[in-house]
């Protein structure tokens, strides 16, 4: 099955996975890209991959002299 | 994010806003930092010399507004103006952003596997996190805002100083060179 509007089906796509759609955009992707499966399929897609860059990343902590140093820095400056 | 009006902050107000607004950011603004340097005490270096920007010129700074924001510009600007030049990553990247905004599915036709969403799920942080660092720095860079940040497409926009339709493309094609990175990673690990 091919989509009859790739480029309209994915520009909404995105916008939704984004929170960035109108509510306009929201009702016509319930319209009618959840009957595309192609694109539905992608989206998906697209959607683990940004699940998995938000919770599997590991996000390490800023170096705890790091605040002290900026702190020291900027009290030499202005005394 | 805006200077048009500049406060004029008591010493006592300015500490405030620096404790109260900028600091509860430096985990994210290491992140960011690490992120685009790849090393410990660049990123370090580079948070440091972002904070002290942001006390420099905390007037143009409005209490209550979006201090994270305003951080990550500062940051960007000076990993671009001092870092990058210093650095041995290329810089530039050949876009024809706007040609190829949404004309580029099936970007390597080489990579017939399909993706699929499981294989994405049973990967490892490692994992990932190889693929996004292997895109040059200005598609890590709106996938990190976006998604890992947590930006919107304006505020994004006011970081990197363009526009949002090229906000949308830059991002557009980041994920799709991401995902053909985790293809290729995909099949060479024998996913399928
Ligand atoms: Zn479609």
């Amino acid at each position: 099955m091919q989509c009859p509007d790739k480029a309209n089906c994915f520009e909404i796509l995105e916008l939704m996975m984004d929170g960035e759609a109108t509510e306009e955009q929201k009702k016509s992707f319930e319209l009618q890209i959840q009957h595309c499966m192609p694109c539905y399929k992608k989206y998906h897609l697209d959607v683990a991959i940004k699940e998995v860059l938000q919770t599997k990343l590991n996000n390490k902590p800023a170096p705890v002299d790091l605040v002290d140093s900026i702190k020291l820095k900027i009290n030499n400056n202005t005394i | 994010m805006s200077d048009k009006v500049r406060q004029n902050y008591t010493e006592k107000q300015k500490v405030n806003v620096f404790e109260q607004e900028f600091l509860p950011h430096i985990d994210s603004m290491y992140n960011f930092a690490y992120r685009l340097t790849f090393e410990e005490d660049d990123a370090k270096d580079l948070v440091q010399e972002t904070y002290l920007k942001a006390y420099r010129f905390i007037d143009s700074f409005e209490q209550g507004t979006n201090a994270k924001a305003w951080l990550f510009r500062i940051l960007k600007n000076s990993f671009i103006n001092d870092f990058r030049k210093k650095s041995k990553q290329p810089s530039k990247v050949d876009y024809n952003e706007v040609e190829t905004y949404y004309n580029s599915e099936d970007v390597d036709p080489t990579i017939t596997t399909d993706l699929r969403v499981e294989t994405i799920q049973h990967m490892i942080g490692d994992e990932v996190s190889n693929a996004l660092n292997a895109l040059a720095v200005d598609f890590r860079t709106v996938i990190i805002l976006c998604d890992l940040e947590g930006f919107t497409y304006e505020e994004m926009a006011k970081i990197l100083d363009i526009p949002i339709g090229t906000v949308r493309s830059r991002l557009h094609r980041a994920r799709n060179l991401l995902k053909d990175k985790l293809k290729i990673y995909a099949s060479s690990m024998g996913y399928k």
